[in-house]
């Protein structure tokens, strides 16, 4: 499939990712080159699969008891932001 | 003998100390610093480690991994030191809490030397997408290591370090273990806990060790398995991974043909057959799997991995942690925190995932690679209702030049053709060195072994490693 200069765009903005002008043919062609290599996968009949969504994994997933338990502290925690005021993580404007 | 028992035998009857080998491993680390295998070193901890183990060894109590050094990728966190992925979206990010693996590895009597480097992300067959530079193969300093794990890998090559840790989401154990002549496996998924992990390819990544031998690895992956109740899909499940010697007669040992055609050098195809014909000799029973959906493999990989990596990497976006590029407004901010944070490689994989599960081409690419997943993971089980144990090269080519594919990403990841079908049917697989090329350069076959059944792939490698003992003509364990 080929993958044009808007599709690329587009998908650079869902991803929040900016993409240089120099860049963008680069990207549509390899990007084209792998979805054209995946598009082998319309051959195989999936009829039979109900399931897909489902975990291929045995795992047999066991939700922990609902009951607090201790995490990490106030301070641990905003070490690690890059930027804080008094109590709290501190982001540009919204709007 | 075990490389690796055999360091614990001199640790045993007091030839070589805890420290001793701590500082040699550290003083290796710092005269090999031009093959880039580690990010940073951890040397006061690792030595303040050392002497602890040291003390309890005198009170006579034992050590499951007694007092060895280990590299630990740098997608793994270590409490107080930075994990960076091999990316600049991370810098400062230092660890408030412990991998699981890395609690294990402590309680286990193992010294943590240094963050080992991967390509950013672990998104790489080559270790060339670090942001920390490029890693290179001891064999060849020209050559790649393989990757995403390259350092962890090299660490053991190299003689640095008899255990590493790294992660494998579609080879990145495996492919770097056969480049650099290493044991490497990928346990079952939900065999090792993935908390702590930074997560790639959640339904595909598991944590896994390298070291110079069967036995220094089953040692290893022991020590690391098991149900945490902070990782819903690890399992409780018998842990006993203590190769022994197997007799081969009547084993079943099945291949898949068009592999063996997909071998692009002769070399390895000599290795192949020769372990084959081993196999054969030694009264094995060699099955031909029909196995239809496998040749689908990198395809459905390329879908589901970048589609669960897109949205794993979503987090990255200068809020919590990492580093912020500075704006006037938070929706600008995310845009330059990551489109400066991430690299190309990243970038790449990000919009294809992001792509895949877009409105208009969710069923058509991400839904039908699930299902072909299944068919995948489908003829798994028919196969391994046939045989014991599937064997494979664990590579088509030898170690690559560097820059050889970087430019081709598409040829890349066809690289990785023997190792991913294992990640989507969550099966374990284990690279075995087993001889040199012609131009020098390790030879690496695979062994699949059932869910669960790691124990199986162990013993046969071990039997297979007992007769070539590459670990010798490697030379492995100089401390």
């Amino acid at each position: 499939m080929a993958i044009d200069r808007e599709t690329v765009l587009h998908i650079a903005k869902l991803a929040h990712i900016e993409i240089k002008e120099s860049e963008i043919e680069k990207f549509s062609k390899q990007m084209g080159d792998i979805l054209d290599y995946v598009e082998q996968l319309n051959e195989v009949d999936i009829s039979e699969v109900k399931d897909n969504l489902k975990s291929i994994h045995e795992g047999n997933v066991r939700l922990r008891e609902d009951r607090p338990h201790k995490s990490f502290d106030r301070e641990t925690v905003l070490k690690l932001a890059p930027e804080i005021e008094d109590i709290f993580v501190k982001v540009p404007p919204v709007i | 003998m075990s490389v690796v028992r055999e360091l614990k035998y001199k640790i045993q009857n007091g030839e070589l100390s805890i420290v001793d080998i701590t500082k040699k491993s550290i003083k290796k680390a710092k005269e090999k610093s031009d093959l880039n295998a580690f990010i940073a070193l951890t040397e006061e901890f690792a030595l303040e480690t050392a002497e602890k183990l040291q003390e309890k060894v005198k009170k006579g109590e034992e050590l499951k991994l007694f007092g060895l050094p280990v590299a630990v990728k740098d997608n793994i966190n270590v409490k107080g030191f930075e994990t960076t992925c091999g990316s600049n979206i991370l810098k400062g990010y230092v660890s408030p809490y412990n991998a699981t693996v890395v609690d294990k590895l402590i309680e286990n009597g193992a010294v943590i030397i240094g963050k080992a480097n991967m390509d950013e992300f672990a998104f790489g067959s080559t270790n060339e997408t670090s942001a920390f530079g490029v890693v290179r193969n001891p064999y060849d300093k020209e050559r790649v290591p393989g990757g995403s794990s390259g350092g962890s890998a090299v660490s053991v090559a190299a003689d640095i370090v008899p255990f590493a840790l790294g992660s494998d989401t579609g080879g990145s154990i495996r492919q770097p273990a056969a480049f650099c002549g290493v044991v490497g496996i990928k346990p079952t998924y939900g065999r090792v806990s993935r908390f702590g992990l930074v997560a790639f390819g959640s339904s595909l990544d598991q944590i896994g060790p390298f070291s110079y031998d069967v036995c220094g690895a089953g040692l290893l992956l022991e020590a690391i398995s098991g149900f945490d109740k902070n990782d819903s899909t690890s399992v409780e499940k018998p842990i006993n991974f203590k190769p022994e010697l197997r007799d081969l007669r009547g084993l079943k040992v099945g291949v898949i043909e068009e592999y063996a055609e997909q071998i692009q050098q002769e070399d390895i195809k000599e290795v192949y057959y020769k372990v084959l014909d081993y196999l054969k000799a030694s009264g094995a029973q060699i099955v031909k799997l029909d196995m239809p959906h496998i040749k689908y493999s990198i395809a459905a990989y390329y879908i589901v991995a970048t589609s669960e990596a897109s949205s794993n990497l979503a987090r990255f976006d200068g809020v919590r942690y990492g580093n912020r590029v500075h704006s006037d407004n938070v929706k600008d901010m995310y845009l330059k925190t990551r489109s400066e944070g991430f690299g190309e490689e990243v970038k790449r994989r990000i919009l294809l995932g992001t792509f895949a599960l877009s409105s208009g081409y969710y069923d058509a690419y991400y839904l039908r690679a699930l299902a072909v997943r299944k068919l995948i993971a489908k003829d798994f089980e028919k196969a391994f209702n046939q045989v014991d144990v599937i064997f494979t090269p664990a590579t088509p080519t030898t170690a690559f030049k560097l820059g050889e594919k970087l430019n081709n990403p598409l040829e890349m990841y066809l690289s990785d053709i023997f190792t991913v079908p294992v990640n989507l049917a969550g099966v374990p697989a284990l690279t075995l060195p087993v001889d040199f090329s012609k131009e020098g350069l390790p030879i690496g076959m695979q062994f699949i072994s059932r869910w669960f059944d790691e124990k199986t792939m162990l013993d046969i490698a071990y039997t297979i490693e007992d007769y070539y003992k590459f670990y010798e003509k490697a030379g492995y364990g100089k401390f």
